[in-house]
């Protein structure tokens, strides 16, 4: 029964059920519970399935949003998500994830008057993506006949499993190497249970290694083989590097070293990878601040605050050198932060952190911000306004300011060009300089999106296969992509 | 997996040979590994003490200070640990110096012998020293010798060696006027700041590995920060041997102590859950 | 002790010691006498509260007329004895025979200059396996060697050591045994066999293999050991320790309170640490001939209090049967409507005989008010039904359940009550219950460390239960959940508001809580819950038991 465009302007947009913060700001679960059958279906049927696409466009992996949508309307919900996955191997996690209203959502036609209007892109795809994997309607992905080449794909994160995906398809032999004991990359260590359920990483996992992706865990490149290893004694024809950024960015100021001074990577990675929410059953400790200051103003910082505060924290500061329209967090975390009752201290930054007599984080002294004239990014730069400092309590500060390269493939492997930062030189295909050695994601861009990386990675697959194919002199295989 | 091939204990301190053909294939003198016994384990640093490319095996001496070191304790042979990452770490600095001193307690006994045997091969006369409480406690002594001009022993009851501590040998090896070109020191961080203190007054290049709190060992998180000369490096990745009289020792006693309250409350739901299962499985 | 005497007509001697003269009645030894009188006498093996044995020796005191030095706690006390037990030459010895304890003992920290900018340097650590010094030893804050060591000032040892090296016994739960710090003094021995008549345990072996073990060395699991803990609240060394609450060190704080496991309510100290319970141990001054507990009490509280298990919010069925976390207001209004809609008989409420006092006043109260009369009462798996009309042994009747202890009700649910609709779960635990489609609501409670009252024991004794831990999450006491409950309804006459005007009711109905059967000293459950799901060890013993045994004994 086909609606009628307005009846379809007249539905209103549905927002997914959440735990009510009081309590969800006490455990790990996962905070909306997501669409009902009948919300998915009434959701989609909200859609105009306009001519001109525009979300297709905001979409860094070009999924065909309105066919799923229109699939997702008619309650053909495995159909729809079998959809997506043509373009996107993860979609139960970037529905979740992605920051849509900057994306999908924020080209809609129907959020140009209000954001909040448009199209719930982000939760169709959730919807349909669960609903597959709960009603156990995923197929196994057809693959073509081995072909004997062999890839190595460093790091199981987003990118990485994208590459993984794609090229095992077209007849690859895949191998992962993965540092951590289990795969997900920061999906798994960064990204926290109740943003994105930790069995949804695993099933995808699965899913790819019912393909005959072979995962090595604890196999630090760089340190156990070097990148020319892998293509000398361990024989592969390509390798695709997907470490993501590594190594966290401290400020220089006094009282960085203190105990009770976290950076992000750290506190996230014993929360969610050794799960030390669930303490003492799993054994990894986690020292329960009280009072919180978390630092930053991008995802990870609000994964973070609303991880302390689940943890037990008594209350969570964030404080921000810039003002709020500025946060690059995803509308949805902002907006939950600050249901539960976090504490926003923006157009701020720390000068130093106290410490007592044990070296345990005790205050903070910050000094006031104001925005003056645009960078070049085109946000307004933040001054300091002089002799505007204040302190504050805390007993523990999480540092969620950025990161850098880590520098333990590239030291390692000279012969591949870095820029002035670190990161890995590529063209748009993710082509390193050295030949055959592929890289995407955060290695290369600097901290962006899991959407992003994944984007990079299915362009590098696509590189990978192209060369290879040349290379080997066989004829290039038309239509898979 | 990683499966236990030997095990013995001196003393509190557990031998264990590890199967890991891939990592005894890569790693150099001075590198350390990162092992979790079971999914519920921390992941802890560990000093490889000796290892074998033929048989494809690493050799660790445990010492049992805490729930992840108790559960390794109670492995058996035929036991298979959950993960096992590395090498990790940059090597020791390999290179004729001369005389080098290499000392060693708990652990570091058995930790300072593939330095011993590098520079041994690189041709310098290489002096041990180790210490204990009492002479029943050396271990991995034959093939220190093997590779050492010289073993000295230190221990607190004065029943084998100089009655003391390694920098108590030291001190009296420098007041002899003997020359010490480079000194290695592996052991407790408080042993590591008591030998340095000791090389410091007569200059002797001295390095120390530190064994501060790690999590990934790839330096991603930032837990093993220490400041070394006033500047802040990680010891996963930059170290973890450093010049021992740059260490902020402060900081770094302060540091490794973050988590004593954290690491009791684990050992309840520990011997609960492991041992026990043990039991149940007929290994009582 | 002399006015006793003189009151059962005993002969009251006297006596000198170190020139004080002081009486006696006859029987006593000179220990004991020097004991009463303020005077101190080094002892290692003997104890006031157990026979003594005369093994340690350093209770050497001189004694006029005989020749030699006697040890005081075997040496009965005579009329005019003349006693001095402090002299040059006594120190002299006691510091001889002390050096050959600890020439078996790790100590050479005992002995070492540098203590303590060692103790400054190393962070002292109970968590090692084998302890080969001082600050790895679990006992050493009240270690009676140390003690010793200090009081006769001993500053070196000029024995070698001599290390027994016995493998280290951490096999059995509940404790950790280290025969290596063993100094063979027999208290635990003494204890077993003449304080509890169990003499699991005895010396074995021979020479310098002497230890103390089991028959046949058998693991205590194995013999008829009940891990009752006397032995390691007397042994003055690291050798015995409780393996769940070692590591912890010095709780916060110690509360005294009584444990409601069985009917015998022993009173009890709980160890607090973080506001957990860390560990249970007996009133300290108690001498071990008074102290009664059993390992339940002693052991198993902090794993089964501390269980990732225990329900922390409240949760009611939402309209599309997800079930989700509420606040208390919710869920209380959420109950209390669910009530509203049936008919008192058409309500079964059920009540725990592990509740106290206040919560099960409170629940009858709630039930007569509500339910007309539908409590019943718990006896193990069978279940009373004192007023619920039955046919066929089926409760037609019933569409209500609220149950107190939801885990008794696991299996035959269907069987016992045809109609049933709806079942509202108050209690510590996820039971398999707690997955039902029926259940509306769960509501999380304490555990009676977590709250204050009173509970009637055997032989009627109202012993008070004090709250010594926080609640996990937002769970409260039985009795205000029903109290709350009560008030929602609020139009039927419920009238009590706090523990205090409950309190009040108890005492002028105190046959209520006297028709709440008495939980067995033999019970392995708590709230229906078998104790050994949540204390694994727990488990061990009581399978090992019953295998071996057919019969668990506390």
């Amino acid at each position: 029964m086909a609606l009628t465009t307005k009846e379809r302007m007249a539905i209103e947009r549905h927002r997914m059920a959440e735990q009510p913060p009081d309590f969800r700001n006490r455990n790990f679960e996962e905070v909306p519970y997501g669409y009902t059958p009948e919300q998915a279906v009434a959701e989609a049927q909200r859609c105009l399935s306009c001519k001109k696409m525009p979300c297709v466009s905001g979409c860094p992996v070009e999924i065909p949003i309105p066919e799923f949508i229109a699939l997702a309307a008619e309650e053909k919900f495995a159909e729809s998500a079998r959809l997506i996955k043509t373009k996107n191997v993860l979609p139960a996690v970037c529905g979740r994830v992605c920051p849509q209203e900057t994306q999908c959502e924020g080209q809609c036609v129907r959020g140009k008057k209000d954001i909040a209007e448009a199209i719930a892109i982000g939760n169709l795809e959730r919807f349909v993506a669960d609903y597959e994997r709960e009603n156990d309607l995923m197929e196994v992905l057809k693959i073509q006949d081995k072909n004997g080449l062999k890839t190595a794909v460093i790091g199981s994160g987003p990118s990485g499993l994208t590459v993984a995906g794609d090229l095992v398809k077209l007849g690859y032999k895949v191998t992962i190497y993965e540092a951590f004991h289990r795969g997900g990359g920061v999906l798994v260590y960064g990204i926290p249970e109740f943003r994105l359920p930790k069995k949804i990483v695993e099933a995808e996992i699965g899913a790819l290694e019912d393909l005959g992706v072979k995962i090595y865990y604890n196999s630090v490149i760089g340190r156990l083989y070097k990148v020319d290893d892998l293509f000398h004694s361990m024989g592969f024809n390509a390798v695709y590097i997907g470490v993501g950024a590594g190594l966290p960015i401290f400020l220089d100021i006094p009282g960085m070293n203190l105990n009770g001074v976290f950076s992000a990577n750290e506190y996230l990675t014993r929360s969610n990878l050794m799960k030390s929410y669930l303490f003492p059953e799993y054994r990894t400790p986690m020292i329960v601040g009280r009072k919180v200051a978390v630092l930053g103003g991008g995802n990870v910082a609000m994964d973070s605050a609303r991880t302390a505060l689940r943890l037990g924290a008594e209350k969570v500061t964030i404080v921000y050198r810039r003002a709020r329209e500025q946060m690059p967090a995803r509308a949805a975390e902002l907006h939950h932060a600050e249901e539960e009752e976090i504490e926003f201290r923006l157009l701020s930054s720390p000068v130093e952190i106290f410490g007592n007599e044990g070296g345990w984080v005790t205050g903070m002294k910050c000094q006031r911000y104001e925005l003056g004239e645009p960078d070049e990014s085109g946000r307004q730069r933040p001054v300091p306004i002089e002799n505007s400092f204040f302190e504050f309590d805390c007993d523990q500060v999480i540092v969620s300011i950025g990161g850098q390269a880590n520098p333990l493939i590239t030291k390692t492997t000279p012969d591949m060009k870095v820029n002035k930062w670190g990161y890995i030189e590529v063209d748009p295909w993710g082509r390193t300089s050295k030949k055959f050695v592929y890289a995407g994601g955060d290695i290369v861009t600097g901290a962006a999106t899991v959407i992003s990386a994944m984007g990079a990675g299915r362009r590098a697959a696509k590189a990978i296969h192209e060369d290879l194919m040349k290379e080997s002199d066989e004829t290039f295989t038309q239509g898979w992509w | 997996m990683y499966e236990v091939l030997e095990r013995s204990e001196i003393f509190n301190v557990h031998k264990m040979v590890i199967k890991a053909p891939e990592i005894a294939n890569s790693i150099n003198a001075g590198q350390f590994v990162i092992i979790m016994g079971s999914e519920y384990s921390e992941r802890i640093p560990l000093t490889v003490s000796d290892w074998n490319t033929d048989t494809g095996t690493i050799t660790l001496y445990i010492l049992e200070a805490g729930i992840s070191t108790l559960e390794l304790a109670r492995m058996k042979v035929g036991d298979s640990l959950y993960a096992v990452t590395g090498p990790l770490g940059i090597p020791s600095e390999i290179k004729h110096y001369g005389t080098v001193v290499l000392g060693g307690g708990c652990y570091g006994i058995g930790g300072i012998y593939p330095t011993a045997r590098a520079c041994k091969e690189a041709g310098n006369k290489v002096i041990a020293i180790i210490e204990a409480r009492y002479s029943p406690m050396f271990y991995h002594e034959k093939e220190l010798h093997a590779v050492s001009d010289q073993v000295l022993y230190a221990t607190v009851d004065g029943s084998r060696g100089r009655k003391g501590k390694v920098e108590d040998v030291v001190t009296e090896m420098l007041e002899k006027g003997i020359k010490i070109d480079q000194a290695f020191f592996m052991g407790c961080a408080e042993m590591l700041e008591r030998c340095s203190e000791a090389t410091r007054p007569y200059a002797i290049p001295t390095k120390v590995a530190l064994n501060s709190i790690m999590l990934d060992g790839s330096g991603m998180c930032g837990a093993c920060r220490v400041s070394v000369g006033g500047e802040t490096r990680f010891a996963c990745v930059d170290g973890p041997e450093f010049d021992g009289h740059k260490v902020d020792w402060k900081e770094l006693h302060k540091r490794k102590r973050a988590y004593a309250e954290q690491e009791i409350v684990v050992y309840q739901s520990y011997s609960h859950e492991c041992l026990s299962e043990k039991k149940l499985r007929g290994e009582l | 002790m002399v006015e006793l005497a003189e009151q059962k007509n005993i002969a009251v001697e006297t006596m000198r010691i170190n020139e004080k003269t002081v009486s006696f009645s006859s029987g006593e030894t000179i220990l004991e006498v020097a004991r009463r009188s303020g005077i101190y006498i080094p002892t290692l093996c003997a104890r006031a509260d157990l026979p003594s044995p005369g093994s340690c020796r350093l209770c050497i005191v001189e004694v006029e007329g005989i020749k030699g030095y006697v040890t005081s706690c075997t040496t009965p006390a005579q009329p005019n004895m003349v006693v001095n037990t402090n002299s040059p030459e006594i120190e002299r010895l006691r510091r001889g025979i002390l050096e050959l304890i600890l020439s078996e003992h790790p100590s050479a920290c005992l002995v070492c200059p540098i203590r303590e900018t060692c103790e400054k340097f190393d962070a002292p650590s109970s968590k090692t396996g084998r302890v080969t010094g001082c600050n790895m030893c679990p006992n050493r804050d009240i270690c009676e060697l140390r003690q010793l060591v200090e009081y006769l000032g001993l500053e070196q040892i000029k024995y070698p050591f001599l290390y027994k090296g016995f493998p280290l016994e951490r096999d059995d739960p509940f404790m950790d045994r280290d025969y290596n710090l063993c100094i063979l003094c027999g208290r635990c021995i003494r204890v077993c066999q003449e304080n509890l008549g169990l003499s699991a345990i005895s010396f074995i072996r021979r020479g310098h293999g002497t230890k103390v073990g089991t028959s046949f060395e058998k693991p205590h699991v194995d013999s008829n050991c009940v891990f009752c803990m006397h032995c390691v609240d007397v042994c003055p060394t690291g050798a015995l320790t409780v393996r769940g609450s070692k590591w912890y060190g010095y709780p916060d704080s110690e509360t005294s309170t009584t444990c409601i496991l069985c009917e015998r309510g022993c009173e009890l100290v709980i160890d607090t640490k973080w506001n957990k319970v860390m560990g249970a141990h007996p009133v300290r001054d108690m001498s071990v001939g008074e102290r009664e507990y059993c390992v339940k009490g002693r052991c198993c509280l902090p794993a089964l209090f501390n269980s990732p298990d225990r329900l922390k919010y409240p949760a009611i069925r939402r309209e599309d049967s997800k079930m989700i976390y509420a606040d208390w207001d919710h869920a209380i209004n959420y109950v209390s409507d669910l009530l509203s809609h049936y008919k008192p008989r058409e309500i079964a409420v059920l009540c725990s005989r592990h509740l106290t006092d206040e919560s099960i006043y409170a629940l009858n109260e709630f039930a007569r008010v509500y339910a007309e009369s539908n409590i019943f009462y718990i006896v193990d798996r069978d279940v009373i039904f004192p007023h619920v009309e039955k046919s066929d042994g089926i409760c037609k009747d019933v569409k209500l359940l609220y149950l107190t202890e939801a885990n008794s009700f696991t299996n035959g649910i269907q069987e016992k009550f045809g109609g049933l609709e709806n079942i509202v779960i108050q209690d510590i635990y996820a039971s398999p219950l707690s997955k039902s489609p029926k259940v509306s609501a769960i509501l999380p409670t304490t555990v009676f460390t977590e709250m204050n009252g009173t509970k009637t024991c055997a032989d009627n004794r109202r012993e008070p239960v004090t709250k010594a831990a926080e609640p996990p999450g937002n769970a409260v006491p039985d009795w205000e959940i029903t109290v709350n409950i009560g008030n929602a309804l609020n139009n039927r006459g419920f009238k009590m508001k706090d523990s205090r005007s409950i309190q009040n009711h108890i005492q002028m109905h105190p046959w209520i809580i006297a028709a709440v059967p008495m939980v067995p000293k033999d019970s392995l459950t708590y709230r229906g819950f078998p104790i050994a799901d949540f204390v694994p060890d727990f488990r061990i013993f009581v399978e090992r038991r019953l295998q071996s045994k057919g019969e668990v004994r506390f």
